[in-house]
């Protein structure tokens, strides 16, 4: 079990560092969302206190979704980066020395998350830079970027599994792409589900990305919300298990 | 612990009917430098790619040091070191990160990772890369760096797919020099390569294998016997006249001989004890040797005999 533990760390310390050593990748994956939240804020500037309840600016309403886009669009494309080690041998190099087979996809999913986490304590600075102010305090910034991470997590899982079942670059591409809009759409990340049509409620029952909007903006906006957020740890938990499981299983049938 | 690498029917299907090995027993002494040759296609990467846990076979065993490539991955690899094919760095990364990470998966102390770095970095001639990025590096280079990272962790099996692929005549050179300072300090080294004159330099043995079946396993005299003859290089100081090559053509121990300006390739049975008598008689016959070397044309008429006609030697 040590052993295992300290495979895992020695993965995710070199993955880590190779990310270091090409931080653009690492702002390029920032933009995206800082655009959002610099666009859309001023955009639906208006809705303030319509959409998002009594004194409560798009901003603050939008801030957390923005957080849970950081990690999500972070996340759902680790795969590229295993297909990329798996093209260039780096992967094979890395499967031929005694490392624990495990660890080599829990690392590679860790040090995904590790840099997501980084990024979206980026968003929060610069949310925070705009005037969005967390209910919860510190605390509640740990419980924040803990959901994103069992969200990362899934999402990072999911893509390298995606990675080892496809191999090809164009068919993760189009896959995730096809995954990731709809599910970010079809939560509340944008709207108060209050303001979303029945079947889209009903829908969102069933996404991970909701459960993290809404256990973030809670722990945001409202303070600590415990039902929720403990629906929140439990759905986004189970999802990074599931998903962890099913990267594991497609690394041990498929990276040959 | 007899055999240093040993399979036991080793079988890998792709699909539902194509076999890349089939049924592949092969034993490896310790100590031993053993070539491992054939075609493209034949099975030799699947072979080497079972042996280092990065494939699974579809029947069969392979064993590395008596540890089960399969049930026991991490036992059997951690004794091992490999060079496959492609060269697998990141190019923003430095040698020293790059084998420091080796050296953690492999269990070295830090101060022997740091000590260790710098002696394999000086075993392949690159001391002065250790914090160079390796975007900046050729492919010989990149090919003596993964030396370097298979030897890291003071392996006693090593395992070569193809060292020489790729590389200009000096670095094929400098490759032949490490795998025989590997041999002379005492390691098992597994080579699979299309040159066949490089594995006649370097090997005690040869396996050849085609379409995914072991034809034949000798050693490298054993080769040239079953060939007939081998060859031996004779260079002298002047081109031969008529009957100084005559005198050659005499010699009962010498089956052939063709003058190419001042070098005479001779046939030969192929023992050490036949090339060391055709030597001494050169010298009784006051011929100016220069040099004197096997040249591994055996294994070549051997390898063209046994092959298949549908794939080639690269």
């Amino acid at each position: 079990m040590m052993w295992a533990l300290s495979d895992t760390w020695q993965v995710v310390l070199r993955d880590v560092r190779s990310r270091i050593r090409m931080p653009v990748f690492i702002f390029m994956n920032l933009f995206q969302p800082v655009l959002w939240l610099l666009l859309f804020t001023q955009i639906f500037k208006s809705l303030s206190g319509s959409v998002a309840g009594e004194g409560i600016s798009y901003l603050d309403f939008f801030a957390p979704g923005v957080i849970v886009m950081t990690v999500l669009f972070g996340s759902a494309f680790a795969g590229m980066s295993t297909l990329m080690d798996m093209d260039s041998g780096v992967l094979s190099k890395m499967v031929a020395t005694p490392v624990n087979r495990v660890s080599i996809i829990t690392g590679r999913v860790l040090a995904n998350v590790l840099v997501g986490l980084v990024q979206a304590l980026i968003v929060f600075v610069v949310a925070a830079i705009m005037g969005v102010r967390v209910a919860t305090g510190m605390p509640g910034v740990l419980l924040v970027l803990l959901l994103v991470a069992l969200l990362g997590t899934g999402f990072a899982a999911f893509s390298n599994g995606l990675a080892l079942l496809f191999k090809r670059t164009e068919t993760v591409m189009a896959t995730t792409n096809l995954l990731t809009m709809p599910l970010m759409f079809m939560s509340s990340m944008m709207m108060p589900s209050q303001a979303l049509p029945d079947w889209l409620n009903t829908v969102r029952q069933f996404n991970p990305v909701d459960y993290a909007v809404v256990g973030v903006r809670n722990l945001v906006l409202y303070g600590y919300v415990w039902t929720d957020l403990w629906k929140s740890l439990l759905v986004l938990g189970a999802f990074a298990v599931v998903m962890v499981v099913f990267g594991t299983l497609m690394f041990g049938t498929r990276a040959e | 612990m007899e055999y240093a690498i040993r399979t036991e029917n080793l079988s890998k299907t792709y699909g539902k009917t194509f076999k890349a090995l089939d049924s592949v027993s092969l034993q490896v002494s310790r100590g031993e430098v053993v070539g491992y040759v054939g075609p493209n296609g034949a099975g030799k990467t699947t072979t080497i790619k079972i042996l280092t846990g990065l494939i699974r076979p579809t029947s069969g065993r392979a064993h590395v040091n008596d540890r089960d490539v399969v049930s026991n991955p991490r036992d059997a690899l951690r004794s091992m070191g490999a060079l496959i094919e492609v060269p697998g760095v990141y190019d923003y990364l430095t040698p020293h990160e790059m084998l420091t990470y080796f050296g953690r998966v492999y269990g070295m102390r830090r101060d022997v990772i740091d000590q260790r770095i710098k002696e394999t970095l000086e075993l392949v001639r690159l001391p002065d890369w250790e914090h160079k990025k390796t975007g900046a590096f050729s492919t010989g280079m990149l090919r003596r760096l993964a030396i370097a990272k298979a030897v890291l962790h003071r392996p006693d099996i090593l395992i070569l797919d193809e060292p020489v692929l790729g590389l200009d005549p000096k670095g094929i050179m400098e490759v032949r020099e490490m795998i025989r300072q590997f041999r002379s300090e005492g390691m098992t080294v597994f080579l699979s390569s299309h040159l066949l004159s490089e594995v006649a330099e370097v090997c005690d043995s040869v396996i050849f294998l085609d379409k995914g079946k072991v034809v034949t396993s000798d050693s490298v005299e054993g080769i040239g016997r079953r060939v007939g003859h081998a060859v031996v290089d004779a260079r002298f100081l002047h081109p031969l006249s008529p009957e100084e090559i005559g005198k050659l053509k005499d010699i009962d121990l010498i089956k052939g001989v063709d003058m190419k300006n001042s070098t005479a390739r001779l046939q030969y049975d192929g023992t050490p004890e036949t090339s060391a008598q055709i030597l001494r008689l050169l010298v009784s016959l006051n011929l100016d040797v220069v040099s004197y070397a096997a040249e591994g044309v055996g294994l070549e008429e051997y390898y063209v005999s046994v092959m298949s006609d549908e794939k080639g030697v690269n």
